[in-house]
């Protein structure tokens, strides 16, 4: 079966295989990234830009209904 | 440490002082350098709607200013920019001063001599010809020193630094300084044969390889990952919001570097470079989309819930715009590396497009969004102009719009125009001006955009100015808790070459094997690649939930750990790519009558090469014909591999302004050629080339010749002792018969001068013989 495979597969079959299938991953990851919410564990290193240069966390990380983002 | 005075110790708190001096200075030669690397490219857009523009003036010659206007805009525009941008962030998700004032200040000055060197040399002709690695070796020399400072400097602070995680920024930044020398290094390996001229060690399409490694990568690392890592700091900072997704950019990050450094062989796609290369190249730039849209939307959906500010505030509509075109770019340049759309759409202006698209886009608006943010900090005080920076935003955008537009139609219309065939079968557009006067209202649309794009430039440099003056320089000043301890966890060891590295260096090595013993293999090894990506992902994870450590929570905390994963991602990818061309055995062709195919340029041809190469002909003319109908009907045969393979430097070249001159010695004579350098329009009418009339008065010292032998020589080059000891004599000789066919045609020439050389070598171009084993490329 494999050989029939390459035998009978140009490379380009194999290559948009090959991207199809890294776009599968990465589409996945990326799911799985978003869809876990786990917001405490990076929070802390998702904020270090936010601190002020006197050392004070910048709050002003709220939108207009004063909603902070989830973290994720 | 140099920094008395500027830190003060407490048992458990410091306080610091930034050293925001250095930002300061970044930024003013960003913005000054910025303006002047954009007012050359205006000119020489300007000199392709007229030619005559140059005044016959060497230096300001569009093939001359072309490499200024690509490495100032690169390495003082956006290179000033990336390093204010570094020191303003890194000190402060460090939470430490800079490690060394003086290294900071040798970085800063050592930077603006190497750009100030670029200026005084390139103009006039010293450089090496490889695209955005045109400097030559002693300031290629300078450029490794001042990057060696910045190094130390930026891992010296890593060291000190009072906050335990390393922030993304901090991660882009890394892999920015590490790969960035990797690249330099390895593509700027060169012989020098006087203190202004150097051969670099590779040839042919073993250097064509390696440029492309570096150019593309210069693109990757130098303009794209710090100023993503750029993004991830001012976005949160200046929308109020945390990024949007921390662990997007953990994905981001890795795909991206990983990814990266495979894609250059796309911009050789349909050349001479063995085709295994090639559909890896293609393969990798379009994997690129994912994660370079993955970290787009990122730093889009930071904005979540505060898009309102987008409305009022400048430096975010700069941001969004910039990582808007940063969006536009990385879905157009996996696009053009299809190749089939790549052969259309290459050595034409859509490649101009494309570039621009990122380079004003991304770079430029990135920048201005930055300075708008930084200056008034820096000084203490407010914007001077609000308005006067939405103007700014408004007429950059249009501009850039305007400018990418013209040269998409121009690229698309270049590459429909070369292909077009009559209903006899022969080419529609035979006579390459008709194809250029077509263009030609779209060049000046082009310097209308790019005048615009500049005016806003000097707009900002205005309301910058305005600002400094109204403020003092001021150094941010924060009090932080001191990190004191080692990291609990496992050792950097284990962390490093844990489960996870050992099965991606096994994968990889058996990918790389099945690709020794077919191309289908290859891809299916590409495959197997991927799925161990994913166990490895599953590894890491299992690890981190299991509750034994958090894998990468960890490597944030270890600097050195986290340096040699980025270094090991991003070395992969060069040696599977560049090895094998490194490794191969030359063989010297033969052809069929016994003879050798391809010989070694005469002392005259050299030269003349030389010529070609300081001149800048490689900036609109390419050497290699691609195995197309339309290619072979205009310029004859596809070129072969071996027909550059004792060229130091490969001259395929990136752009065809003008047509290919890969077998130009079979088409015109030496009056032919003697007539158009002089006078391009006496030959072509209303061809847009410069005329070079200095190339008839300027004279090469043929004595030199023989040390140019002699280093070819020892780069492989089959040179016998005979032709380099009566080199001075051979090229008397050779220019001489130049001379006499000219005088014969009624032409005077000289036979010393540079224009008798150069038309030595045009001469031979085209004219090596077929090696015995050579099977007939296919043409499509």
């Amino acid at each position: 079966m494999w050989r029939e495979l390459f035998v009978n597969n140009p490379v380009t079959t194999l290559a948009v295989a090959a991207l199809v299938f890294f776009i599968a991953v990465f589409a996945g990851a990326v799911v799985w990234v978003m869809s876990r919410r786990r917001g405490g564990h990076y929070a802390h290193m998702a904020s270090l830009p936010l601190e002020g240069d006197d050392g004070s966390q910048d709050h002003s990380n709220l939108d207009r209904r004063g909603r902070g983002g989830q973290q994720r | 440490m140099d920094t008395a005075g500027t830190t003060s110790r407490s048992a458990d708190a410091v306080r610091i002082t930034y050293d925001d001096s250095v930002v300061r200075g970044f930024t003013l030669a960003s913005v000054l350098w910025g303006l002047v690397g954009l007012l050359v490219g205006l000119w020489i857009a300007l000199e392709l709607s007229f030619p005559a523009l140059n005044f016959g003036t060497p230096w300001l010659t569009f093939s001359r200013l072309r490499p200024l206007h690509t490495n100032a805009v690169i390495f003082a525009l956006v290179g000033n920019m990336m390093f204010a941008g570094v020191y303003y962030s890194t000190q402060r998700l460090l939470k430490a001063r800079m490690a060394s004032n003086l290294l900071s200040r040798i970085h800063l000055w050592g930077w603006q001599l190497v750009i100030l060197g670029a200026a005084l040399t390139l103009p006039f002709g010293i450089t090496q010809s490889k695209e955005y690695a045109e400097l030559e070796w002693f300031l290629d020399l300078a450029v490794v020193v001042v990057w060696v400072a910045f190094a130390i400097n930026f891992f010296w602070t890593l060291a000190i630094r009072n906050e335990k995680n390393l922030y993304v920024a901090i991660w882009f930044y890394i892999s920015t300084i590490i790969t960035i020398a990797l690249l330099y290094i390895v593509n700027n390996l060169a012989l020098p044969v006087s203190a202004t001229k150097s051969y670099g060690v590779f040839a042919g399409a073993q250097d064509a390889l390696t440029q492309w490694w570096y150019g593309h990568n210069a693109v990757a690392f130098f303009l794209t990952t710090p100023i993503l890592g750029i993004m991830y700091y001012f976005i949160p900072k200046a929308a109020g919001r945390p990024v949007y997704s921390y662990r997007l950019s953990i994905i981001h990050f890795w795909a991206l570097i990983f990814i990266y450094i495979w894609a250059g062989p796309h911009h050789l796609l349909y050349t001479a470079l063995p085709d295994w290369a090639q559909s890896l190249g293609m393969l990798f730039s379009l994997m690129l989309w994912a994660p370079s849209w993955g970290g787009m939307l990122n730093g889009l959906l930071t904005l979540r819930g505060a898009w309102h500010k987008v409305r009022t505030d400048p430096v975010l509509k700069f941001f969004v715009a910039g990582v808007t075109f940063y969006g536009m770019a990385t879905f157009e340049g996996p696009l053009l590396s299809i190749k089939s759309v790549s052969a259309l759409g290459h050595y034409t202006d859509w490649i101009i497009a494309h570039v621009h698209n990122g380079a004003l886009g991304w770079n430029g608006f990135m920048a201005a969004g930055m300075f708008y943010y930084l200056v008034p900090r820096l000084y203490g005080t407010k914007l001077y102009s609000t308005k006067l920076a939405d103007l700014h935003f408004w007429i950059g955008t249009f501009g850039i719009l305007l400018y990418v537009v013209a040269m998409w139609i121009a690229g698309i219309t270049h590459g429909l125009m070369w292909r077009a065939e009559t209903a006899d079968g022969g080419l529609q557009y035979p006579n390459w001006v008709e194809i250029v006067k077509q263009i030609m209202p779209l060049y000046a649309l082009r310097s209308v955009g790019g005048g615009l794009f500049i005016a806003g430039w000097i707009m900002m440099i205005f309301n910058l100015f305005r600002t400094m003056a109204a403020g003092k320089a001021t150094d941010g000043e924060v009090e932080v808790a001191r990190l004191v301890g080692a990291t609990a966890g496992p050792s950097n060891w284990k962390l490093v070459f844990g489960a996870p590295l050992i099965v991606s260096v096994v994968g990889m090595g058996a990918a790389y094997m099945m690709g020794g013993f077919s191309l289908h293999l290859a891809v299916l090894g590409a495959v197997g690649l991927l799925a161990v990506v994913v166990v490895s992902g599953i590894l890491l994870s299992r690890a981190a939930e299991g509750g034994s450590y958090k894998w990468h929570n960890l490597i944030e905390q270890r600097p050195l750990a986290f340096t040699v994963l980025v270094t090991l991602g991003v070395v992969a990818g060069g040696v599977v790519e560049l090895l094998p061309g490194i490794v191969l055995h030359r063989e010297v062709p033969v052809a069929l009558d016994g003879s050798v195919a391809v010989k070694p340029y005469t002392a005259l041809e050299l030269e003349g090469r030389d010529i070609y190469v300081s001149e800048g002909c490689y900036v609109c003319h390419s050497q290699m014909i691609r195995p197309f109908r339309s290619e072979k009907m205009r310029y004859g045969d596809p070129s072969r591999i071996e027909e550059s393979m004792w060229d130091h430097p490969f001259q395929w070249g990136s752009k065809r302004t003008g047509p290919d001159l890969a077998r130009i010695g079979l088409k015109y004579d030496s009056l032919w050629h003697y007539q158009h350098m002089l006078d391009p329009r006496s030959t072509s009418p209303e061809s847009n080339m410069p005329p070079f009339p200095w190339l008839a008065e300027d004279v090469v010292d043929a004595a030199f010749t023989t040390k140019k032998l002699k280093a070819m020589k020892s780069l492989g080059v089959p040179y016998t002792d005979e032709e380099i000891a009566g080199a001075e004599a051979a090229y008397k000789a050779q220019a001489e018969t130049i001379v006499k066919d000219l005088a014969g045609k009624g032409a005077t020439a000289k036979a010393e001068s540079k224009l008798v050389a150069l038309i030595g070598y045009l001469l031979r171009l085209g004219k090596n013989q077929v090696p015995a084993n050579t099977a007939s490329g296919a043409v499509r």
